[in-house]
């Protein structure tokens, strides 16, 4: 009696050893291993130029808090419309939709505009089922939050690490033709929106802001012309073409300077003393305008 | 027979708690996550933007980790390196003009006084793309979050 008791005992802790060892990486890799059969990547570009391609991008929230800064008022029409997302059909189509979305709750972020936060979430949330990355995301929390104006630091941070690691995880998993895709999707949305504002106002540091987009514009190209053995990001390639030749005409010239370091209640500060000359023809910048609404109007709205 | 059974019972145990550590549930000394909840308790009113992962071995030259980043004119822009505890020196977060080290616009490391700083906060009047390095003072091993945000 005492040795069978021994034996279930014993057959207990084995599977209590098993469990413990397994259990939280179970969860996980089912999904990882479901997600890593279903797509081979298709993009070319080494990991190295995919990474480099992908950090560099300015985040939503920097796009946004320039244009607060210059002293425009938040705007919904600016945005892409949430209604009939099924309008976004492939998984590609998809992955540039949440990017663009991602951008657009950057902008609401930064305004406090949480109100309008929730139908964004809602739309990101159905996007990221279909695409299999909905575990980044506690869509729960982050609409709790929206319905309270109070936590919008949080809502904001909790979107950026979302993207954040979603982001990283595709990369890491080789799933580089959704990364990219969410990335062009959010710089779209972004450079829409300066433009647009640009577009109503254009003042010297508007005129700018559209310019500098030439480095964005330039990797990106760089990127969907590589991926072009396939067929999407061929046809991405050309609808990009003309505003990448009108930005070829922009001259921007940087001189840097040795920065200014002075401790201010024992915290380093450095003042950057370098300086950009903008080359640029307001009758260009208009063009470019007019070409970046087109483009994200055609692929989005 | 029954001091068999003990035996067996606390091999079963001993062997079910070094499972433990070493699995994803258990301990892992480097993951990052401690540093990046202090971090974020450091940021005040800015926003983060990205966070960095950061895990040096020793060497000489001191090995670095480093990542393209983009800055916007106009913007004002806080660094934040956190220190693994365990750390026997302390990690330096610095930015570079370009990944040759090309100019250095704002470390957390002043070489001449020898003092490392929380935070480096970095008034950005140039857009473009730069690097953010990662080394350990003196070349040690060791680990921790960079964080880079912006104020609001």
């Amino acid at each position: 009696m005492k040795k069978n008791k021994i034996t279930v005992l014993y057959i207990g802790l084995i599977c209590y050893s098993i469990f413990i060892t397994g259990c939280s990486a179970n969860s996980e890799n089912s999904v990882e291993d479901k997600m890593n059969q279903k797509v081979v990547s298709k993009i070319k570009v080494s990991k190295e130029s995919i990474d480099q391609l992908i950090q560099s991008f300015p985040s939503p929230i920097e796009t946004s808090i320039i244009i607060k800064k210059a002293g425009n008022e938040f705007s919904s029409e600016l945005l892409i419309p949430t209604k009939k997302i099924d309008r976004f059909v492939s998984s590609y189509d998809k992955a540039m939709a949440m990017g663009s979305f991602g951008g657009d709750m950057g902008y609401i972020n930064i305004y406090g505009k949480s109100f309008v936060a929730i139908d964004y979430l809602a739309a990101i949330r159905l996007l990221s089922v279909d695409l299999e990355i909905d575990r980044f995301f506690d869509f729960e929390d982050m609409i709790r939050m929206a319905k309270s104006s109070s936590n919008i630091d949080s809502l904001q941070r909790m979107s950026t690490e979302s993207f954040n690691n979603m982001e990283k995880y595709l990369r890491e998993k080789g799933r580089n033709e959704l990364s990219v895709l969410i990335v062009f999707g959010t710089w779209i949305e972004g450079a829409y929106i300066v433009s647009y504002i640009a577009n109503d106002n254009m003042t010297e540091e508007m005129k700018n802001r559209v310019a500098e987009q030439k480095e964005s514009v330039e990797k990106i190209n760089e990127i969907l012309v590589s991926a072009s053995s396939d067929k999407y990001f061929a046809n991405l390639a050309r609808q990009l073409k003309p505003l990448n030749e009108l930005y070829k005409k922009i001259k921007i010239e940087k001189i840097m300077r040795e920065p200014e370091m002075k401790e201010v209640d024992g915290q380093l500060v450095f003042i950057d003393k370098s300086e950009t000359k903008i080359h640029a023809e307001k009758d260009l910048v208009q063009t470019i305008i007019n070409e970046t609404v087109k483009l994200r109007n055609e692929l989005l709205k | 027979m029954k001091k068999r059974g003990y035996f067996i019972l606390a091999f079963i145990i001993i062997g079910g708690l070094v499972s433990f550590v070493s699995s994803p549930l258990g301990g892992n000394k480097c993951t990052g996550d401690e540093e990046y909840a202090i971090g974020l308790g450091s940021l005040g009113a800015y926003s983060l933007i990205k966070d960095y992962r950061v895990n040096l071995k020793s060497g000489d030259p001191a090995p670095n980790e480093n990542f393209m980043i983009s800055l916007k004119a106009g913007l004002k822009y806080r660094f934040l390196p956190i220190n693994n505890p365990e750390n026997k020196k302390k990690m330096i977060m610095s930015i570079y003009m370009n990944q040759q080290k090309g100019m250095m616009l704002a470390t957390s490391y002043n070489k001449a006084t020898g003092k490392h700083y929380p935070t480096i906060d970095f008034a950005c009047r140039t857009t473009g793309t730069f690097y953010v390095f990662f080394e350990m003072e003196d070349g040690e091993k060791g680990c921790g979050v960079g964080m880079f945000s912006v104020a609001n």
